[in-house]
């Protein structure tokens, strides 16, 4: 009989116990306990079509330390801050990956999958309200981008008056020794105008008449090429793979995989799709100013994302200023 | 066989592994050839090179991340879109190499596989022939020595394990809570796995539902279990455990109570495998959601619990056991082969014993749950090894022998239409999960993962046709040719289709050890993670949860299948021509084997293909 009542109370233990100790595990009563002023939060990373970020929304007081706990729910996702110069960690499916984070400001930050994980990747977006020691969550007006501050209307087509038919290049600029005229030289002045207004621009300047047209494009993108810098253009280059090649394709030829869901044919016949980088005659015919409110506000209906909560104006520049490099051989 | 003939043989088979092949060397070429990952397949699935050849590989993907792991060499690329990756290398080794996807990508990651095929295809080709050559042996191989009669004569009689009554296994096997104690454990493991596959992370290959029922496992019973110890598995099977403790209101003791259960006697027309036959076949015919789907697992497991112990308090002893366990059905079928028996010392002891203590139970035992008298059983199948009997018996008559591969099936005697198609439809499954689980056809996984659409119902209903009609018809053709002579003579067709179809279980546990070792092999780490980690909560009991997915003896895969393939085929033919002497009397009579052995080789040719073939 011994044995039986022991036999009773393993399976007891087994029966009640192993449940028990799940759900005891589960709600966090063997976890360490935590440390004074962080707070654990957890996250599940699934895809949109799965849910997308659960919770969406994260209310935190500022001065908390954060240490998100994000479980990976179905394929491979990242996990970063808008913004926020903190490398993002990948969130492995079935695991669980961990982001320590501590708001330096009250205010709305947005976090998002910087891993292509669905046609609707980038829908994978959540907020994280840090609210003020008055309670207060500020929203401060932005100084207006660029675009805004010129009027431009960004989502008017830019065809080239002037495009180059041969890769421009600056190594060839650069050889004919010319200076270039002091507009052209200023970064800031250059961010306002296409290639192709330059081009024009420097057409009709009498000092370059002795130039062909394909000399005179080599001097535009020896303008854009000295408007930016190597350490810009691997920092352009960096954002871009992460976040843009999917679609428009590591060569910006907009022949990335993520794009063909997006490839149609509008009621006008007009066919659509993630932008060809590489063709000269649309991409001369904007602005860095237009190419960076495309980025920030995204293109409402196409599938072109906003990414204005996600890159720092710095950021947005730099990608800009790689986005040439499909035109231009630098 | 004679002397001369063995050297024959011998020299073939040397010959077809190790003679030069002569086919015209081509020069070699660079290959650049893009392969495009998507959910769950390469696009091309295949890439065919010849031996030399540079190949300069461009990944890429279309929806999510994915890994390219290539088989035998020290080869692994992640690519995301936006991200491709790049490697070369140069195809040294002629053969079939799998390479499969790295980075969990989704349910069926475990399963995306593509292949790159080296031509000449020498190990395939040399398989292909080595296996016409084993089988041209093993029929004319006439089993040795012959009694008069010219049955077959063992070479040795069983021998049982107990060298004396006082030996140290018997009286362990006499005690009875060492096989308390492990089924309670094992359903401990049984309950973590329901918990996990209901609570835990979906992804299944980081679920201990998925990772621990279906590869660890299966793995462990189909590989080992099953071939060198038969049913013990279902000596420590939790599922039928706690209806049985409700049914004795015992757990490890004899309560001498009469069971408790209403004791309705299973129906006389049920006391066959044929239920198992159809829910082996209806749950084939989800597999690959419920060998992927943590949650479905879970619920499948759970079901049979109930179903388990519901049946037995209605039904006396273990009916669900013996008539309904989808698993069973084929361990026991399976369980032929293995090389251990419980049987009695002596039959006639056994008839003059009136008490029969061995079915109905005393105190030292119960009476068996399997519906089993030991004094008259002469195969494996039927037989748990729950060891009540060897407790009960109070003359020491029951005892655990060890015996020859496969010696129930040199019997002619006992077998049954049920069990022939049951060795049909798992030989069957084999076959088809070896091509659809394990095979490069993207297409094919995913009809037959997408439940309840047109592209499934298609799948299933091939699945079916080929289980129940197609691969059934082609063996009663063979069979049908074996005994053309007595073609009108009623009832012999039957009972030759059901005394030829022991070759079934060699041949059929044969294409399961070939499959199942390319999933434990291949899977087989994510154990443990899944130890450490059983829900994907993100915890690391013992250091483990981060121990990548290593895929083991990649470069052996194959020509370990090839081997277990070779030797089921040598093992069928060898009965085939042992089981058509059967049908002669006695006399020689390899005619009469010859159709059947053709479908032996013609079913291990597929396999091979499948596994190696260009």
């Amino acid at each position: 009989m011994k044995q039986e009542h022991l036999a009773r109370l393993l399976l007891l233990v087994i029966l009640v116990g192993l449940p028990v100790a799940v759900w005891a595990a589960r709600a966090g009563l063997f976890a360490p306990p935590a440390t004074a002023g962080e707070r654990v939060i957890a996250l599940i990373a699934a895809a949109p079509e799965g849910g997308g970020w659960q919770p969406e929304t994260v209310r935190v007081a500022l001065g908390e330390r954060l240490r998100l706990r994000i479980s990976g729910a179905d394929v491979v996702h990242g996990f970063a801050i808008g913004q926020a110069d903190i490398p993002p960690v990948t969130v492995e499916p079935g695991r669980v990956a961990e982001f320590v984070f501590t708001p330096p400001a009250p205010g709305r930050y947005t976090f998002y999958c910087t891993v292509w994980c669905s046609p609707n990747h980038w829908r994978m977006r959540g907020t994280l309200e840090v609210v003020g020691p008055d309670g207060v969550l500020p929203s401060p007006t932005p100084q207006p981008p660029l675009y805004q501050q010129l009027g431009l209307d960004i989502d008017a087509p830019h065809i080239a008056a002037h495009f180059p038919r041969n890769t421009p290049s600056a190594a060839r600029g650069q050889a004919l020794g010319l200076p270039l005229p002091g507009d052209l030289a200023d970064p800031e002045r250059l961010r306002r105008i296409s290639p192709s207004a330059a081009f024009a621009r420097l057409r009709a300047d009498p000092a370059y008449a002795h130039l062909g047209d394909d000399q005179v494009w080599d001097l535009v993108a020896l303008a854009w090429k000295r408007s930016t810098t190597p350490e810009r253009l691997a920092q352009g280059q960096a954002i871009y793979t992460a976040n843009c090649a999917a679609c428009h394709g590591q060569s910006g030829r907009g022949d990335g995989p993520g794009g063909r869901a997006l490839r149609r044919t509008d009621a006008m016949g007009v066919s659509q799709g993630p932008a060809n980088f590489t063709e000269a005659r649309t991409m001369a015919g904007g602005s860095a100013a237009i190419y960076q409110g495309k980025v920030l506000r995204g293109g409402m209906g196409t599938g072109m994302p906003y990414w204005g909560p996600i890159l720092t104006e710095e950021q947005t520049w730099a990608v800009v200023d790689y986005l040439w490099t499909f035109l231009f051989d630098y | 066989m004679s002397a001369r003939r063995a050297l024959i043989i011998l020299v073939l088979a040397l010959a077809v592994l190790l003679v030069p092949w002569l086919a015209g060397s081509t020069a070699p070429t660079q290959h650049t050839i893009v392969v495009e990952a998507s959910n769950f397949a390469y696009r091309p699935a295949e890439i065919r090179v010849n031996q030399g050849d540079r190949v300069v590989l461009e990944f890429t993907s279309a929806d999510v991340v994915h890994g390219l792991s290539l088989d035998g060499y020290d080869l692994n690329l992640k690519a995301e879109p936006g991200h491709s990756a790049r490697a070369e290398f140069v195809a040294t080794a002629p053969g079939t190499f799998r390479f499969r996807c790295s980075v969990t990508c989704g349910p069926l990651h475990p399963f995306m596989i593509g292949q790159l095929s080296v031509a000449p295809n020498w190990p395939f080709w040399r398989a292909a022939a080595l296996a016409v050559v084993v089988g041209v042996g093993a029929l004319g191989y006439d089993g040795g020595r012959k009694t008069a009669d010219g049955r077959q004569k063992m070479d040795e009689p069983p021998s049982s394990v107990f060298r004396r009554p006082s030996s140290w296994l018997r009286r362990l096997l006499r005690l009875r809570w060492p096989q308390w104690l492990l089924t309670v454990l094992l359903l401990a493991g049984f309950i973590l796995a329901v918990l996990a596959g209901l609570l835990g992370t979906s992804v299944g290959n980081r679920n201990f539902a998925i990772v621990f029922v279906w590869i660890v496992w299966w793995g462990l019973l189909i590989l080992v279990l099953v071939p060198f110890a038969g049913r013990l598995w279902c000596s420590v099977c939790p599922i039928p455990a706690p209806g049985e403790w409700l049914q004795r209101r015992a757990l490890v003791t004899v309560s001498g109570k009469k069971l408790w259960t209403l004791g309705k006697r299973w129906p006389r027309r049920l006391r066959n495998i044929w239920l198992q036959n159809a829910g082996f076949l209806l749950l084939a015919l989800f597999s690959l959601p419920l060998l992927t789907q943590p949650a479905i697992t879970a619920l499948v497991l759970l079901a049979l619990l109930l179903l388990a112990t519901g049946l037995s308090l209605v039904y006396e002893r273990r009916v669900f056991c013996r008539y309904l366990c989808p698993v069973g059905g084929f361990v026991g079928l399976y369980a032929t082969v293995a090389p251990l028996e419980l049987r009695v010392r002596d039959p006639q002891v056994c008839a003059s014993h009136t008490e029969k203590a061995c079915y109905v139970g005393n105190a030292s035992g119960y009476g068996c749950p399997w519906f089993v008298f030991p004094g008259s059983l002469t195969r494996n199948t039927p037989c748990g090894l729950c060891a009540e009997c060897l407790r009960a018996c109070p003359l020491d008559n029951v005892v655990i022998n060890l015996r020859p591969f496969g010696a129930d099936l040199m019997q002619e005697r006992g077998w049954r239409l049920d069990e022939t198609f049951k060795g049909l439809v798992m030989l069957t499954c084999a076959v088809l999960y070896s091509a659809v689980l394990l095979g490069p056809w993207g297409e094919l996984k995913a009809a037959a993962n997408a439940v309840m659409t047109p592209a499934w119902l298609g799948y299933a209903l091939a699945f079916l046709a080929l289980n129940a009609l197609v691969v059934p018809g082609v063996f009663l053709g063979a069979v049908a040719l074996s005994r053309w002579h007595e073609r009108r003579t009623p009832g012999a067709l039957r009972r030759a289709f059901v005394s030829y179809a022991r070759v079934l279980i060699p041949l059929g546990l044969a294409a399961w050890t070939a499959f199942s070792l390319g999933l434990v092999l291949v899977n087989g780490s994510y154990a443990l993670a899944a130890l450490a980690d059983p829900f994907g909560w993100g915890w690391n009991l013992l250091g483990l949860a981060h121990v990548p997915w290593t895929p083991l003896l990649t470069g052996l895969i194959p020509t370990l299948q090839a081997l277990a393939l070779i030797g089921g085929l040598a093992a069928a033919v060898g009965l085939a021509g042992h089981i058509a002497r059967e049908q002669a009397g006695g006399q020689r009579a390899w005619s009469g084997a010859l159709p059947v052995s053709l479908f032996c080789l013609g079913v291990t040719l597929v396999l091979l293909w499948l596994v190696m073939g260009p």
